[in-house]
């Protein structure tokens, strides 16, 4: 198992987020977790990434206890996350944004090279890379975000609401990217809204109810599931 | 005509000693969102490194320069490590309050150690030009080209240096700036250190060009909010034109009037400049 989740539980104050909650995430896999605002999505990727500090269970990576760490040594171990809201630094341009990306790499060679291959990989992003990333549209925000997290050459991802507020064409556009990711090898963990997207590309699903994981499986298993096409599939 | 162009270089240096303080405040706010009330101790002290290094103990003008702008940055990095770091993300009131004690603490004991005599520093450049009846020092010359160096080297280090891009993103959003690894903790002190290390700087230049008391930090720190509320909070390309909009407010009405109606005058300037744009010159809308 690459990433594992036991009994995962994250306090804010006295409010419990997150209640138990075991994920596990093998190499090359998506995994997702889908659920309604507020059922604690979100603070299972910030407590994996060493943002919050949990108030019980444990995240192991690749065997090892990682729970406690902080940010920086959790991405210098290679898992990046790609934070809700794409949460770019609006005042920075886009290069300026992709090179802190890379920060904990030293080799400026590498550096380069990782610019020039998020280039290559979103071309109007070399067109706009002298811009203050505040000022590109929402799609080519979450360009820049996904390749911010891709100059740490990540091997496990962890997106959070990847599609929120994009339009249905550049929805398809990071749906193939994702696709396209794993393919390269990285593994990752699907955090969205949009249960529809996430269970179509994601291997297994988790759907969480106010902090508890209320229901499991494979992803196609929980697309013909009747509660979950009532609940969170609007059918 | 000749008193004008003397007038314009001691507001250009005044304005650029003001605006090396404010740019240190500006740069501790923008990173910590600390209202650090002792800056102008830090100041204070590094006026007295370079009075102690150069006029009393006679070593070189310009290693004390250097040493002093060292010392306070270890202090400031101190000071950050072991007094504001455990009040990180407490509520505001609780850095004030240290901040405030800072300046006590440090001006009482400055008046204790230092004395509370008048202190000036010899400067290391002598000499002057006549330019059409104006007598222009070399002195204020040379001082003002190297805080003009100092700042555009500040400026680049900002734009060019992983560091200095890894400070902008802390300023910006910590969170985020974590989640690319940036240690928030050391961008903290090294932010801390440089903001300290500047006015560090500024004090020499007042040691040389004007004259020094361990009181003259509570003046310092109220000019340099003023410049940091009048450029906007964060911006170093605002406490610059600030700076520079209070050193000549200084100088010309000072000469021309008194000093009084200078302060006075730098108060309105700022009141009007906050009616027009309330964030400042250069500032951001911080939430």
């Amino acid at each position: 198992m690459l990433l594992e989740v036991k009994n995962l539980r994250v306090h804010y104050g006295k409010v419990e987020a997150v209640k138990g909650v075991s994920l596990s995430l093998r190499q090359g896999q998506i995994i997702t977790l889908i659920g309604a605002n507020g059922a604690g999505k979100s603070s299972i990727l910030k407590a994996i990434s060493g943002l919050v500090r949990p108030s019980g269970g444990e995240v192991l990576y690749e065997g090892r206890r990682i729970d406690g760490q902080p940010p920086n040594r959790v991405v210098e171990m290679g898992i990046v996350n790609v934070p809700e809201g794409r949460r770019l630094f609006k005042l920075m341009t886009v290069r300026e944004n992709l090179r802190l990306g890379a920060y904990l790499d030293r080799d400026s060679r590498r550096v380069a090279d990782g610019i020039e291959e998020v280039f290559d990989r979103f071309p109007i992003l070399r067109e706009k890379q002298h811009q203050p990333s505040g000022k590109l549209s929402g799609g080519q925000q979450q360009m820049v975000a996904i390749g911010r997290a891709l100059m740490a050459r990540p091997k496990v991802l962890l997106m959070d609401e990847p599609s929120l507020g994009l339009s249905p064409k550049m929805i398809d556009e990071i749906a193939a990217l994702i696709v396209e990711l794993r393919k390269a090898g990285l593994s990752i963990v699907l955090v969205e809204q949009n249960a529809n997207l996430a269970l179509h590309l994601a291997d297994h699903g988790y759907v969480l109810e106010t902090g508890s994981i209320a229901l499991e499986g494979p992803s196609d298993r929980l697309l013909s599931d009747p509660e979950v096409a009532r609940a969170y599939l609007g059918a | 005509m000749s008193d004008f162009l003397q007038m314009g270089l001691t507001g250009v240096s005044l304005g650029l000693m003001y605006a090396l303080i404010a740019i240190g405040l500006t740069l501790i706010f923008g990173v910590m969102r600390i209202i650090q009330y002792a800056h102008g101790e830090m100041f204070m002290l590094g006026a007295f490194v370079l009075y102690y290094w150069h006029a009393e103990m006679g070593l070189p003008y310009w290693a004390g320069v250097a040493v002093s702008a060292v010392v306070i940055f270890g202090l400031g990095a101190v000071l950050q490590m072991v007094l504001f770091k455990p009040l990180h993300g407490k509520n505001i009131l609780y850095s004030l309050a240290v901040s405030l004690g800072l300046v006590l603490i440090i001006s009482g004991s400055g008046q204790l150690i230092f004395g509370t005599t008048t202190k000036g520093i010899p400067s290391a450049v002598s000499g002057g030009v006549l330019l059409g009846g104006a007598y222009l020092s070399y002195e204020r010359m040379v001082i003002s080209a190297v805080s003009i160096a100092l700042i555009v080297a500040l400026w680049l280090f900002l734009r060019r240096s992983v560091t200095g891009l890894a400070i902008r993103a802390v300023a910006e959003d910590p969170d985020t700036a974590a989640l690319q690894g940036i240690r928030t903790g050391r961008i903290h002190w090294i932010a801390f250190g440089l903001g300290s290390a500047m006015a560090a700087i500024a004090g020499c230049m007042m040691g040389t060009l004007l004259s020094i008391v361990p009181t003259m930090g509570f003046l310092a720190t109220i000019k340099a909010f003023m410049i940091v509320i009048m450029g906007g909070l964060g911006s170093v390309v605002g406490a610059l034109v600030g700076g520079m909009i209070l050193g000549m407010i200084d100088s010309v009405v000072t000469t021309t009037i008194s000093g009084d109606i200078a302060l006075i005058l730098s108060f309105v300037v700022i009141f009007l400049i906050l009616v027009f744009r309330p964030s400042g010159l250069f500032g951001q809308n911080w939430d």
